[in-house]
C-alpha cells in the first residue's frame, strides 16, 4: 500500500481532454439546445408507451427553455383538453445527468400519458390507463445522437422507446390544422368499410387489425394461433401526399410469418406490405381467416338467429324453409309470433355434460313473451364438425305445446319422429326415430348494413346450401 | 495499517498540484443557466427574497420517491397555489406572532407535484422531511374556488409546520399521557369513528403523540373551531350513551379538551401565538386562517 501511494504521487498529470468535465457537459447541452431549437417547423415526438402503444406529439423548442406542444391523445381518449388543436406552452430543459437528458419539467400534453391518474373517477380519468402508473410513459429522456433529422430517446423512468423527427413545413401546416388527430380519424374512416382485413404473407392468410396505436397480426401455424401485436401509428402522409389515409409505421421493423417489414404503405388501392415476393394488399376477407372456435368453453358459446338484426346476412333456403317456415307454423297456433332463436352451449343441469340449448322466443297476441327450450346432445367429430344426435324437451308446456308448429327449426339441428306425442308430458312421449345432423362450423359473412357483429355459420354437411347464420356472442 | 496508510497519504499528499479555478460554476449547483419566467420572478420576490424559501415546481425526480409514478404541476397553477399558501399560512402567523416568526421556523423548500402519490389503496397529498422540505401532491386539481381542496392542501402545510414548532421546542410531556394507550403504528386501520371514541381528532392522530399534536393544530386551524367543538360534543354523547359506549373507559370529549388546552397554552407561552381570539375584536390564528380561506375561495 505504501508503494502505491508513493508511485501515485509521482504520476504526471495527463490531460485526456482539453477541457474540464463540466465544460464539456455544458458544451454538450448547448449543442443539443441548438439542435432542438434549430428546427424551424418543430419536431414530431413519437412515444411508445408501455400500456397503450404509440402516442405522437408535435413539439416546438423555443429559446429560454420554452416549448409549444400538440398531441394526438384526443383522437382516442375523451380528455379534458383539445390536445390536437390547442397549442400549449410549458418549460423544458436539457440537463447533463448520466447522459444528456431532455426533461419536460412542467405539465403539458406529454404528461397526460405518464400521469398516474388512470381511470379513477374520484381522482381523474386522465388517460384510461392503470391507477398509480397511467400508461407507463415518460417525460424525461436520455438523448441519443442527432442524425439525419432524427434523435433517438430513451425514457428515464419507464424506459419507453421514443424518437424525435424534424417536422417539415407541410407537416407543421397539417398539424396546426389538427392532423395529429385527423390522421386517426381518416384511418378509422377507411377501416369502417373493411370488416375483416386480411393480407396474404408468403401465401398464408393473416388477419390484420390496424388500430390507432398498435396493429395486430394473427394466423394459424400448425394449428396454433399466432397472435402478435406491435406498436404502430399513422404518420402524416395522408396530408402531405393527399391520400385518403396515412401510412402505418411500426416503432421497430417487425417479422410476420417470416416476412420483415417496417410499415404498411397506403396508395389508391389501400394498405399493402412487401413480403419479398411483391406488394401484398390488405383486403376485406368478409370474415376472419382463422377458424371459428364455437362450442362449450370455446371463444364463442352462443349464436342468435334473428332476422330483424340480420337482414342480408340470413340466406335462403334456410331463411324461408326453416326460419320463416317455423314462424308461419307458430302463427297457426293461436297467432303466436316467433321472434328469434338462440343457441347456447352449456352444461346439462343433471348430467353435467355439455349440450346445445335451443331457445325459441315467441309472444302471444297479448304481447307476453315466452321461451320454448330444447337440449341437444352433441359430439365433436375428428375434423371439428359437430353432430347433434339426440334432443329433449326441458319440461315446460311451452315446448310441449309449441313443438308441433316449430318443427322446421327444431328438427333442423336433429330430427325426431314420435310414435306417441304427449302434449302433457315429455316422459310420456315415445320417440320412434332420430336423425342426427352433422354441421361444419365456420365464420359467416356479415352483409347487414350498419352491423359489426361477428357472424357464425352452421353448415349441414349433407345439405351445404342450407346454412344457419347467427350473431355470435361469448 | 490504517495509521500507516494515513501517514503515507499525508507525506506524499503535499506534493499535489494546485487546484484549478475554484470559481468555475458546477453543473447542477447553479451552473445551468435557465431563463427565469414570470413565475420564477414572482416566487423569487414572494418566497426566496422575503422568507428564504425555495419553491421547486419544475420537475426534479430526485426530490421525490424514486419508485412512484408522478408528474409535474401545471405552470399556471404555481402562483395561485403559492399565493394561497402565503395568504392562509404565512400571513396569519405573521399577524399573530410577528414577521420574524415564520422566517425563523419556516421550511426551506416547497416541492410541488401535479398528481397524487399512489400507495397501496391510498393516496398521499403531502409529506415533509424533518421540517426542512414540504412536498405537496395533486396540485393540478387546484382551483381557487374549491375551498375543500384548499383546506386539504393547507392541512398538510399547517401539519408539517406544527412539526417544525415542536421539534424546535417540545410541547409539555403531559400531552403524551392523556390517551397513552391508544397510539398505534397501524393507524391506517383505525376508522375516524374509532379514533373519535378514543379521544382523537383524526385517524392519523393515533399514529403517535407528535402526529396527534400537529393534527390537533392543523385541523382546528384549517377546519375551524366549530367543527372541533362538534366532534368533542359527539364524542361525549357517545360516551354517555349506554347503547354505544361499550368498552369505553374515559370520556373522549374530555380528552380532546385536555389536548386542546395544552395546545392553546403551548402556542401562547412558547411562541406567543393566540390560537383563538384573545379578546373581542382581536383575531387569533384560527379566525385569520378561516377568513383567508373564505376570502380566497369566494373571489
Amino acid at each position: 500500500m505504501l508503494g502505491f501511494f508513493a508511485v501515485s504521487c509521482e504520476k504526471e498529470s495527463i490531460e485526456l481532454f482539453d477541457k474540464s468535465p463540466d465544460e464539456r457537459l455544458t458544451e454538450k447541452t448547448t449543442v443539443y439546445y441548438n439542435i432542438l431549437q434549430e428546427a424551424p417547423n418543430g419536431w414530431l415526438l413519437t412515444i411508445e408507451t408501455k400500456v397503450d402503444g404509440v402516442y405522437r406529439l408535435w413539439v416546438k423548442f423555443k429559446p429560454s427553455n420554452r416549448v409549444d406542444m400538440l398531441c394526438d391523445m384526443d383522437a382516442t381518449w375523451n380528455t379534458a383538453e383539445a390536445t390536437s388543436t390547442e397549442v400549449k406552452e410549458s418549460s423544458y430543459r436539457v440537463k447533463a445527468m448520466q447522459y444528456p437528458s431532455l426533461i419536460f419539467d412542467t405539465y403539458n400534453y406529454i404528461h397526460l400519458m405518464a400521469d398516474p391518474q388512470g381511470t379513477n373517477s374520484q381522482y381523474g380519468n386522465i388517460n384510461g390507463g392503470v391507477n398509480g402508473t397511467g400508461l407507463s410513459s415518460d417525460f424525461e429522456f436520455a438523448l441519443g445522437e442527432y442524425s439525419e433529422g432524427r434523435i433517438e430517446l430513451k425514457g428515464r423512468y419507464n424506459g419507453v422507446t421514443a424518437f424525435l423527427e424534424r417536422a417539415t413545413a407541410a407537416e407543421e401546416t397539417a398539424i396546426k390544422e389538427g392532423a395529429l388527430k385527423t390522421a386517426h380519424t381518416k384511418l378509422n374512416q377507411y377501416l369502417t368499410g373493411m370488416k375483416y382485413p386480411v393480407v396474404e404473407i408468403k401465401g398464408k392468410k393473416v388477419d390484420v387489425t390496424i388500430g390507432n396505436r398498435s396493429t395486430q397480426f394473427s394466423y394459424l401455424l400448425d394449428d396454433n394461433l399466432i397472435v402478435s401485436k406491435y406498436s404502430s401509428y399513422p404518420d402524416l402522409s395522408a396530408f402531405t401526399q393527399g391520400m385518403a389515409s396515412s401510412n402505418i409505421n411500426f416503432v421497430l421493423p417487425i417479422t410476420v410469418n417470416g416476412a420483415e417489414f417496417s410499415d404498411l404503405k397506403f396508395d389508391n388501392q389501400g394498405y399493402y406490405l412487401s413480403d419479398g415476393t411483391g406488394n401484398k394488399y390488405i383486403y376485406d376477407n368478409k370474415k376472419p381467416s382463422v377458424p371459428l372456435r364455437f362450442g362449450y368453453g370455446l371463444d364463442y358459446t352462443q349464436m342468435t338467429i334473428d332476422d330483424t338484426q340480420m337482414e342480408g346476412t340470413l340466406k335462403d333456403p334456410f331463411l324461408t324453409n326453416v326460419f320463416l317456415a317455423a314462424r308461419s307454423g307458430l302463427k297457426t297456433n293461436g297467432s303466436r309470433h316467433m321472434q328469434y332463436a338462440n343457441i347456447d352451449f352449456q352444461l346439462h343441469p343433471t348430467s353435467g355434460e355439455p349440450v346445445m340449448v335451443l331457445v325459441i322466443r315467441y309472444n302471444n297476441t297479448a304481447g307476453t313473451n315466452y321461451n320454448a327450450t330444447w337440449r341437444y346432445k352433441y359430439r365433436t367429430e375428428e375434423n371439428g364438425d359437430i353432430t347433434f344426435y339426440e334432443r329433449e324437451q326441458t319440461g315446460s308446456s311451452n315446448e310441449r305445446g309449441r313443438e308441433p308448429y316449430l318443427r322446421p327449426l327444431v328438427d333442423y339441428f336433429c330430427k325426431l319422429t314420435y310414435s306417441v306425442y304427449s302434449s302433457s308430458s315429455w316422459a310420456n312421449t315415445v320417440i320412434s326415430s332420430i336423425t342426427p345432423v352433422t354441421f361444419k362450423v365456420d365464420w359467416g359473412e356479415n352483409n347487414t348494413p350498419g352491423s359489426s357483429a361477428s357472424i357464425g355459420a352452421l353448415i349441414p354437411v349433407n345439405d351445404q346450401e342450407n346454412i344457419c347464420f347467427g350473431i355470435l356472442s361469448k | 495499517m490504517i495509521c500507516l496508510l494515513a501517514a503515507s497519504f499525508i507525506v506524499w499528499g503535499c506534493e499535489k498540484e494546485e487546484l484549478g479555478d475554484l470559481n468555475t460554476k458546477i453543473l447542477d449547483l447553479g451552473g445551468e443557466e435557465i431563463a427565469p419566467t414570470e413565475t420564477d420572478i414572482w416566487l423569487y420576490n414572494n418566497f426566496v427574497k422575503t422568507y428564504n424559501m425555495e419553491v421547486k415546481y419544475k420537475w426534479d425526480q430526485f426530490e421525490l420517491a424514486l419508485n412512484r409514478t408522478l408528474v409535474p404541476v401545471y405552470e399556471d397553477k404555481v402562483i395561485p397555489i403559492m399565493n394561497t399558501i402565503k395568504e392562509t399560512w404565512i400571513v396569519p402567523y405573521e399577524k399573530v406572532a410577528g414577521a420574524a416568526f415564520i422566517k425563523k421556523l419556516s421550511p426551506k423548500k416547497f416541492v410541488l407535484v401535479g398528481s397524487p402519490q399512489y400507495n397501496n389503496g391510498t393516496i398521499t397529498l403531502g409529506e415533509a422531511e424533518g421540517g426542512r422540505k414540504i412536498v405537496m401532491y395533486r396540485l393540478n386539481w387546484f382551483t381557487r374556488t374549491d375551498a375543500s381542496l384548499i383546506r386539504a392542501i393547507m392541512k398538510t402545510v399547517h401539519h408539517e409546520f406544527g412539526h417544525t414548532m415542536h421539534q424546535t421546542i417540545m410541547y409539555p410531556e403531559e400531552y403524551m399521557y392523556i390517551t397513552p394507550a391508544a397510539y398505534t403504528s397501524s393507524w391506517n386501520n383505525v376508522s375516524d369513528m374509532e379514533a373519535m371514541k378514543l379521544g382523537f381528532i383524526s385517524s392519523y392522530a393515533t399514529a403517535s403523540p407528535d402526529e396527534d399534536f400537529v393534527e390537533m393544530l392543523s385541523r382546528i386551524v384549517v377546519y375551524g373551531k366549530e367543527a372541533f367543538d362538534q366532534r368533542v360534543a359527539e364524542a361525549t354523547s357517545i360516551y354517555n350513551n349506554p347503547s354505544l359506549n361499550a368498552g369505553m373507559t374515559y370520556d373522549p370529549g374530555a380528552a380532546l379538551r385536555q389536548k386542546e388546552a395544552i395546545l392553546v397554552s403551548y402556542l401562547k407561552q412558547v411562541w406567543g401565538v393566540d390560537l383563538y381570539d384573545p379578546s373581542p375584536g382581536v383575531k387569533g390564528l384560527v379566525t385569520l386562517v378561516q377568513e383567508a380561506i373564505s376570502d380566497i375561495s369566494s373571489n
